[in-house]
């Protein structure tokens, strides 16, 4: 199977330290090896999603949530705003 | 020169909407302070999920069937991943055309002034993601400032064929869909950033070259200038185009080249588990034909058969509820068409701005009333009156009672004898006022200005 | 007093008859949870028992809550340092429908981080120790809250069910784990792990208290669209007629199949009909499917995680991405590796291969389930196809754990109601059979379940 862990930690944000390296590689291989049993399944015919089923939508309808509930959650806020980091 | 191509993925805003695509939060986040329209699903807090607005589905079929597009019966959401400060939860719900996936609607089209059909790919629905600021300039600011109102806003994304060829088509593409957009009610033009373009040119031939985030329809064709010239100036150099995203800077009018570069190998798109396919059945898509009525073209025609001078139908066709409610009118009493089509396009509209009225009442007879009686109200100023009583939805009747001056000489005069003891030792403006008062109790406000006058007569003439 | 071996029911009814209060209640568990959870690690967080008696059918009971489901007010950790300090804003569904019932909370309990494991070792927090044998594991990801449940530490208590993690550790501690079908309960506010194959279920100590708190926590809610209303109605059924699927049952090491084996003659003298299926074509593929999915929705579910909004604070110099990429780093190893897996399966030219494919094998799967089962009321296999093992092991071999999800994983692919139950003895623990029935057809598993516990009695001790 064609991966790096190098790769996929950088594609998925993660910093991996040079402790938790050869777990990690670990258990990714074993996962691996789960995955390869599907090369000998048939691939489907036409691609398709599983979708939950039903149907379920609700309506145009406010309903204002305590926001200031959700501001006690953030981090870093100044004067309600949320203050992250640089995006350069 | 050689040919340019360009294709257009346009972002708008359902601003007809009240309520978030996925969360019940207010849409409603122009000018309110930061982060106060949301909640744990708009911001990605964990355990939340999505739950799609019915009315979403609704207003995103109306431009559907505007541009000749083709819903498909069962459209899915998707999940596209990238990590960005204002997408809260690093993935955006979207629609997507490959992996299995269908959008909502497919292959539509939009007519262009000079007689050129652009074709419509696809469209399909997603979520805004929130508003990054910064202190002084992104460039020195030592960090980002997020405001979550705007995220989980409902967008329709509309991608056409490359098939523009001019920087003046794609700006006259954005014109004649920001038209077809009102028709239906979608107003952008009134909500700032409700219209967001990206932009894709490609110069003879070679790679496109994606243009992100541009806003309106002249920085579009401004854009396409810059980034047309730009192209054919490599071209010229002999050096390769590369296929990359650009932004747009409003201010300098050129395009600079994004840093993070994003392909669509590493958007990761996958189907959304927590929302079922969107369905589109055949009464469904009647219930929005049935919603939608003819264009602005449609209402002009008609407007001007009535025998409407020009200026008058072309501004009571550009928006509909004016012209639903001339349509009422003509039902009503077909002789008053004229004067409410005068009224509609100058005191209503006034009226509609001087107090951000929404909406007019469903029920016209009040206005037919006033109209019937026009020529009888004695001045403009009580013409108005009436009518803004009208659009509050208060009842009105309008006082057929014309008082002539020579009654009201008579009236006055025994008011002021009846009331002789209360107002002897008054100033002149205060027994004025009390005798006002009791003048419009009996005759109306609207003969304020007769009475005014009669009274002063009369008072000068006892003094 | 003492309260040990009582089920819900009876508590309930002491209550009722004036034998007991709600206050007398809550203080035994809370002093015992405060009490054993210095060696069994079953709560991360444990809360002081509430002063007001709330109204309804509980009374004020307090519950244990497994702590990937949120709790208004109180940490919501999912045993991550991701979310050490974070309390949310909100109650999940299912625990206000728990308040409105009456029911209070008694802690947040441990688990796998993120729900990603199968023996309750992969917490921040440290591993659940298992109540019949402390050096071994208890089973996961719902490792708390069986342990919680199997040491009289709470009356009953939510986990959640992925790919077996209410059946799991149900199964190695010696209790009931009932997996409700797919949408039953409103997953709203569950920290989601996979989307698409995970439910709330309940750990209790009888058939008839999970039966109790699922007709509490069940129901389609506005917020999970994916929810539905189940038949909540009692089911009368005189003669269960079972399937065994002797493919499942062979994957079982020798001592579980040997209990298992001797539980269906037990069955069958009791009146109950069992038939045999000889395999299940798709056996070999069950953990694939499951993997690919899991890892799949995982890595999107888990991108939220970056530290901005909530979560662990970072210094960073550099850019947005760098400080995303610290914040991350505090991820266990489990959870680091499944989103990675995640990420290569959906990246470009390995979707079609791997998830693709995934889906199209839960189709069929299904289709075979559902085939297979038609003309019985439940399919009956064990649990876990070994027993506990010692705490480190799957550590040290990652192999050891995801094998152990082998025949737990069926019901969450088909969305099929499960119900483990102890059905056998070996030395210290307990051997978990489990009734799987058709999706939404819950009230018949739990009957089924119901009648076999009642001729199985493996748990004679308890009192009932």
């Amino acid at each position: 199977m064609r991966y790096s862990i190098n790769k996929l930690s950088k594609l998925s944000m993660l910093k991996i330290s040079k402790e938790e390296e050869k777990m990690i590689a670990k258990k990714v291989q074993a996962l691996g090896e789960l995955l390869e049993k599907l090369d000998t399944v048939e691939p489907p015919k036409e691609a398709f999603v599983l979708a939950p089923e039903g149907e379920h939508k609700r309506d145009d309808v406010p309903v204002q949530f305590d926001s200031d509930e959700i501001i006690k959650v953030f981090n870093n806020v100044k004067e309600r705003y949320l203050k992250g980091p640089k995006t350069l | 020169m050689e040919e340019i191509k360009v294709g257009l993925e346009v972002h708008v805003q359902l601003v007809t909407l009240r309520t978030k695509l996925f969360c019940s939060c207010s849409s409603d986040y122009r000018g309110k302070p930061p982060n106060v329209n949301i909640c744990p699903v708009c911001t990605g807090l964990p355990g939340s999920m999505p739950a799609l607005n019915r009315k979403a589905v609704e207003e995103a079929l109306k431009v559907v069937l505007m541009l000749n597009a083709q819903p498909y019966e069962t459209s899915y959401f998707f999940r596209k991943t990238y990590f960005y400060p204002d997408l809260p939860k690093n993935f955006q719900i979207t629609q997507y055309d490959k992996a299995g996936g269908y959008p909502l609607a497919h292959d539509g089209s939009l007519k262009l002034s000079n007689g050129k059909t652009v074709r419509i790919e696809r469209i399909h629905l997603e979520e805004d993601p929130g508003r990054i600021y910064y202190e002084g300039s992104r460039a020195t600011a030592r960090y980002s400032l997020i405001d979550y109102n705007r995220s989980g806003i409902a967008l329709i994304e509309i991608v056409t064929a490359p098939d523009m060829s001019s920087p003046e088509e794609a700006r006259d593409f954005v014109e004649r869909l920001t038209t077809i957009l009102s028709d239906v009610g979608i107003n952008v033009k009134d909500y700032e950033g409700a219209l967001r373009v990206d932009v894709n040119v490609s110069y003879a031939g070679g790679e496109r070259v994606e243009v992100k985030n541009v806003t309106g329809a002249a920085s579009v064709e401004k854009a396409i200038v810059y980034e047309a010239f730009r192209q054919k100036t490599m071209y010229e150099k002999g050096i390769k185009v590369v296929r990359e995203t650009r932004a747009w800077d409003e201010k300098r009018r050129i395009t600079i080249a994004s840093r993070g570069k994003e392909f669509e190998a590493e958007y990761r798109y996958m189907p959304e588990p927590d929302l079922p396919p969107v369905t589109v059945t055949e009464s469904l898509i009647q219930k929005v034909k049935d919603e939608i009525g003819g264009s602005q073209e449609e209402r002009y025609r008609e407007l001007i058969s009535d025998g409407i001078n020009e200026e008058l139908a072309k501004k009571i066709s550009s928006d509909k509820d004016l012209f639903n409610v001339y349509e009422k009118i003509k039902f009503y009493e077909p002789s008053l068409k004229q004067l409410a089509a005068n009224v509609l396009a100058n005191e209503i509209s006034y009226l509609i701005k001087r107090y951000s009225i929404k909406n007019l009442p469903e029920d016209v007879s009040g206005l037919a009333e006033i109209l019937q009686n026009y020529k009888m109200i004695p001045d403009h100023e009580s013409a108005v009156a009436y009518l803004k009583k009208w659009m509050d939805g208060e009842r009105v009747k309008v006082s057929l009672k014309t008082v002539s001056a020579e009654d009201l000489h008579d009236d006055i005069m025994q008011i002021i004898s009846e009331n002789y003891d209360k107002i002897k030792n008054l100033e002149y403006s205060k027994k004025f006022e009390f005798l006002m008062g009791i003048l419009i109790k009996k005759f109306g406000k609207e003969n304020k200005k007769v009475l005014v006058e009669e009274l002063t007569k009369v008072l000068n003439k006892t003094k | 007093m003492n309260l040990e071996g009582y089920t819900l029911q009876l508590i309930l009814k002491e209550i009722e008859n004036g034998n007991l209060s709600p206050e007398d209640v809550n203080e035994f568990y809370h002093r015992r949870s405060a009490d054993l959870n210095r060696v069994l690690n079953a709560y991360i967080t444990l809360l002081d028992p509430e002063k007001s008696r709330p109204e309804g059918d509980l009374k004020g009971i307090a519950i244990a809550i497994k702590d990937n489901i949120s709790t208004k007010g109180v940490r919501t950790t999912c045993a991550s340092k991701m979310l050490e300090n974070y309390i949310p804003p909100y109650d999940a569904t299912a625990v206000s429908s728990l308040k409105k019932h009456g029911g209070s909370l008694l802690g947040k309990t441990n688990m796998d981080e993120f729900a990603m494991g199968s023996s309750g070792e992969n917490s921040a927090f440290g591993p659940t120790r298992n109540p019949l044998n402390r050096e071994y594991v208890t089973g996961g990801s719902s490792s708390g809250s069986a342990a919680a449940v199997a040491a009289d530490m709470a009356p009953i208590a939510l986990g959640s069910d992925t790919g077996g993690s209410v059946r799991a550790p149900a199964s190695f501690t010696g209790i009931i784990g009932f997996k409700p079908s797919y949408g039953a309960v409103s997953r709203y506010g569950l920290i989601a792990y996979a989307n698409s194959l995970e439910v709330i279920g309940i750990l209790g100590k009888s058939v008839q208290d999970v039966s109790l708190l699922f007709k509490m926590i069940a129901g389609k809610d506005p917020m999970d669209s994916t929810s539905v209303n189940v038949e909540l109605m009692e089911k009368n059924i005189s003669k269960p007629r079972i399937l065994v699927i002797k493919s499942f049952v062979e994957l079982s090491a020798d001592e579980v199949k040997k209990e298992f084996y001797s539980s269906i003659g037990k069955l069958e003298s009791a009146g109950f009909e069992i038939n045999y299926a000889d395999k299940f074509s798709l056996t070999d593929y069950m953990l694939s499917a499951y993997y690919t999915i899991a890892c799949a929705e995982a890595s999107t579910n888990l991108s939220r995680y970056d530290g901005i909004r909530y979560g662990p604070k970072v210094e960073s110099a550099g850019n947005w991405r760098d400080y995303i990429s610290r914040a991350r780093s505090f991820f266990g190893p489990e959870v680091k590796a499944r989103i990675m897996m995640g990420t290569f399966i959906l990246s470009a030219g390995y979707y079609e291969t791997y998830y693709l494919r995934a889906l199209q094998l839960r189709k069929i799967i299904k289709q075979e389930f559902e085939k297979i089962i038609s003309g019985y009321d439940a399919v009956y296999v064990p649990t876990m196809p070994v027993l506990p093992w010692r705490i480190g092991n799957a550590i040290e071999d990652p192999k050891i754990a995801y094998a152990a999800d082998v025949l737990t994983v069926l019901p969450n692919l088909t969305g099929s109601p499960a119900i483990s139950l102890p059905v056998g003895k070996v030395r210290e623990f307990f051997v978990g059979g489990q009734f799987i029935g058709l999706k939404d057809e819950d009230m018949k598993v739990l009957k089924v379940a119901e009648m076999a516990e009642n001729v199985l009695q493996v748990k004679k001790s308890g009192r009932n």
